[in-house]
């Protein structure tokens, strides 16, 4: 009882203190305008978007079916990620604060569990709700039985999460070559649901869609195989007491099993705890930037180009600084995020290449590469923070030095807007050489150097005038965007990012209006002069680079007296900047 | 080398928070070759105090002057002569130290920043991790770090902030030395804060104590002991600062 009276009192006062600094906070106008926007848009995302209506061509069986098949997947897609993410054998992922209020009182291991366990309720129950808001719209489910039935299963695959956590880590920590096989569970789940999958080929036929899904799930194998999963699903499609109660009994009997094992077998799992509270806290606190293994955090002089002189410009001091941080983001996530951009180049290849009876295969490939350098440029520049959005939280550091407030904004920007020209210039540069004829249109150096001189000034013009918005909306409204390494939470910042960028594309569309006005005149003058079209393009492109750019430029003057008088502390957002 | 010219001139300086006065009104001067100690309990003001003092937040009211330049109108140039070293040491997360140590040189323009920069890393013991990202060092490391990087333009105005947390016996005894030899050898004004005593004691010139922003007193121990009435015998500074602030009492009174 003294457990369940702690529990139920922390909650109390979590739910307590929670609501009075949300009401506190609304006295602000920037948690208003998030917190309206956040339920604006959710309410758009989950209710209102066209994407999740029906076309109306199933029937409401067919479709109580269709979400039976959904969730059975959603589920056994679940368990597949959890099993493999656990094969490292970090065990149950306790938090800092979790380890320093729980581990030294005087509870068992299994009430820690239990605790934790509990602690996340409010968290599954809202969840829950919403879970069931969205299946009983769109799948015509029952509310209360869709959310009883999703707060159960959230609690078997807990109990699944912490089962097969805590054995793994146990076999993981035992070292030799057991450790080797812990993702060996994985494995075996995957590979035994593929063989099902293919031995249930046939029986599709020539289905497709959503049929095709329901004939493989119910061909022998894989219904034998997905039988607990399905049982699960079948919870949610539950519509009176009597069915959800009958449903109930297999979950209920997983629920139990599992939690009797793991009261049984009492896992040792507070050294792993330690560790893995350490790397969340780590997360939370510098992002990315924890992901950097031991290795990575000693480097190696660097060679003599990227040394700094001693003397000169200040802003330049700022330039190498941020050049030599995007260098060394985590090796593990450049790969990562290169791995998906080939896998995605290269599907994008194979589907276009071959189209068309007189497809030019590297004139198609560059296409894609100029496609994917347009897209990109355009989301880079919120992606890449390398600059004032990242030092502003730090800047004890260099506020106290002396730097004029168009020498620290200019040079932090130029960082990122240099190492994105430099990613873009090869690109383009690349899809130049590789566009060289469509259809009967045969393209030239004396037609592409003019283009790809005007594409390279307004990459940097354009990279330029991006990442002055980003940086001195950091300056000029901090509420508004995320800053520093640290993770941010709380559902307010999904509206107050949602604002921060409706902000950025107006005054970027205002920037651009004035320069592409005046940018035709030198168009229209060196055309009319007789000049061919191309290279008049170019030479209206480098006057709107020219343009943007002292447009930029003279946005930094106007917000050094900004940086002067620059507080982070009174602009309440000193907790998000960790 | 000690000489009455202020190097750090501060009056009426007051922070101002929407419906907080983080300091009020605070009035004092740091000569050359002198070591202020700025003492007050958690919340009294200090850090607010320090970073107004060293151009970091603009103060609402009062005028600051660092080696005879106005910190709000020719802040470039009042900046050129001070120091800071925060509470917490951020560094920039993808720099080693000796890089912080070459950005920081850049900044000021030290021509012989090689030289300086391996003197310093000897002195605070940096040497062997001189290619380490900050990921890699230990708090007290990070805080050595910070010091290097602010005394390596030989700035003539320090302010520290907390500055032995989390250091070590030998960075402790390093930082105290190099702190005292600022002053008497190269004629700087420091302001220290700290909540440990018997380094206020045992290093700083005056004290100054503050609470809820405001001045309770200021002066050498000697002043302050000779003032205060109600004090034991051979009375030490934490005698003193408990007198002063009420916390004794408080402490006492179960508050």
């Amino acid at each position: 009882m003294k457990f369940a009276s702690t529990w139920w009192y922390y909650q109390r006062c979590v739910l307590r203190n929670r609501t009075t600094a949300l009401l506190r906070q609304l006295r602000q106008p920037k948690y208003v305008i998030g917190i309206t926007l956040t339920v604006a848009y959710l309410g758009w995302l989950f209710f209102f978007n066209p994407a999740l209506r029906g076309d109306g061509s199933h029937t409401p069986e067919q479709v109580r079916a269709n979400a039976g098949v959904a969730v059975t997947g959603f589920y056994i897609m679940q368990v597949v990620v959890t099993w493999f993410s656990l094969s490292s054998g970090r065990g149950v992922p306790f938090r800092e604060v979790e380890v320093q209020q729980l581990f030294p009182r005087p509870f068992t291991r299994w009430q820690i569990l239990r605790f934790k366990w509990l602690m996340m309720q409010p968290a599954a129950l809202i969840s829950s709700l919403i879970m069931g808001l969205i299946l009983s719209r769109f799948a015509d489910l029952s509310y209360p039985w869709v959310v009883a039935g999703f707060w159960l299963n959230q609690a078997v695959l807990h109990a699944n999460l912490t089962l097969v956590g805590l054995w793994l880590a146990r076999i993981k920590a035992s070292g030799g070559r057991n450790a080797l096989s812990t993702s060996m569970p994985a494995w075996l789940l995957l590979m035994a649901l593929l063989g099902c999958a293919a031995a249930g080929w046939s029986s599709i036929g020539d289905a497709t869609g959503w049929e095709a899904a329901k004939a493989m799930t119910q061909s022998p194998w894989l219904a034998g195989l997905l039988w607990p999963i399905s049982r699960m699903a079948d919870l949610l499609l539950a519509t009176d007491f009597a069915a959800f109660a009958m449903a109930a009994i297999v979950p209920l009997l997983f629920l139990v099993t599992q939690a009797w094992l793991i009261w049984w077998l009492d896992f040792c799992f507070e050294d792993k705890a330690v560790e893995i509270a350490a790397k969340i806290q780590n997360i939370k606190s510098q992002g990315i930037g924890a992901l950097q293994s031991k290795q990575e955090l000693v480097v190696k002089k660097p060679r003599a180009p990227w040394q700094l002189a001693p003397t000169g410009p200040a802003w330049k001091a700022l330039v190498w600084k941020n050049v030599i941080s995007l260098g060394r983001l985590p090796r593990r996530l450049a790969i990562f995020v290169g791995i998906i951009l080939l896998f995605v180049v290269a599907v994008l290849v194979s589907l276009i290449v071959n189209e068309g009876d007189d497809s030019h295969a590297p004139t198609r490939i560059g296409f894609i590469v100029l496609g994917f350098l347009l897209y990109a440029s355009i989301l880079a520049p919120s992606i890449v923070r390398v600059d004032l959005r990242i030092d502003i939280p730090h800047f004890d550091v260099l506020k106290a030095m002396p730097l004029r407030g168009r020498s620290l904004i200019f040079g932090e920007i130029m960082g990122t807007v240099l190492v994105l020209w430099v990613v873009q210039a090869i690109c383009a540069v690349v899809a130049a050489i590789l566009i060289s004829r469509e259809g009967d249109l045969l393209f030239g150096w004396a037609d592409k150097a003019p283009v790809l001189v005007a594409v390279l000034a307004v990459l940097f013009a354009l990279n330029f005038v991006l990442v002055t918005t980003e940086n001195l909306m950091a300056l000029w409204l901090p509420g508004f965007v995320r800053l520093g390494r640290g993770v941010r939470t709380g559902l307010e910042h999904i509206g107050q990012s949602l604002m921060g960028a409706l902000i950025r594309v107006l005054v970027l569309m205002a920037l651009l209006v004035v320069p592409g006005m005046i940018a035709i005149l030198p168009h229209i003058f060196a055309h009319l002069l007789g000049l061919q079209l191309i290279p008049s393009i170019t030479l209206g492109s480098l006057a709107f680079a020219v343009l943007l750019c002292a447009e930029a430029w003279l946005l930094i003057r106007l917000s050094e007296g900004r940086y002067e008088r620059f507080d982070l502390t009174s602009e309440n957002v000193i907790e998000d900047a960790n | 080398m000690a000489t009455n010219t202020p190097l750090i001139d501060v009056t009426g300086l007051t922070k101002q928070y929407a419906e907080v006065l983080a300091v009020d009104g605070l009035d004092f001067q740091v000569a050359a070759g002198k070591v202020l100690g700025l003492v007050g309990p958690n919340g009294a003001g200090k850090t607010t105090s320090m970073r107004c003092m060293t151009g970091i937040i603009p103060a609402t009211a009062g005028r600051i002057c660092i080696a005879g330049h106005d910190l709000d109108s020719h802040a470039f140039e009042a900046k050129r002569h001070l120091a800071f070293v925060p509470d917490t040491p951020h560094l920039f997360d993808y720099l080693t130290v000796e890089e912080h140590l070459r950005f920081s040189g850049r900044v000021y323009e030290i021509a012989d920043v090689e030289a300086r920069m391996d003197h310093l890393l000897e002195e605070f013991d940096l040497t062997d991790r001189r290619q380490h990202l900050p990921g890699a060092l230990s708090r007290g490391m990070k805080q050595k770090a910070a010091i290097c990087m602010a005394f390596l333009h030989d700035p003539i105005a320090v302010f520290l902030d907390e500055p032995l947390t989390g250091l070590d016996p030998i960075g402790i005894r390093a930082m105290k030395d190099s702190i005292v030899r600022r002053a008497s050898e190269q004629g700087a004004a420091v302001v220290v804060s700290s909540h440990q005593l018997e380094l206020i004691e045992e290093i700083c010139d005056e004290i100054f104590v503050i609470q809820g922003g405001r001045k309770i007193i200021a002066g050498s121990i000697e002043q302050i002991r000779s003032e205060l009435s109600g004090l034991p015998d051979d009375p030490t500074l934490e005698h003193i600062f408990f007198r002063l602030t009420d916390l004794e009492n408080r402490a006492g009174a179960g508050e």
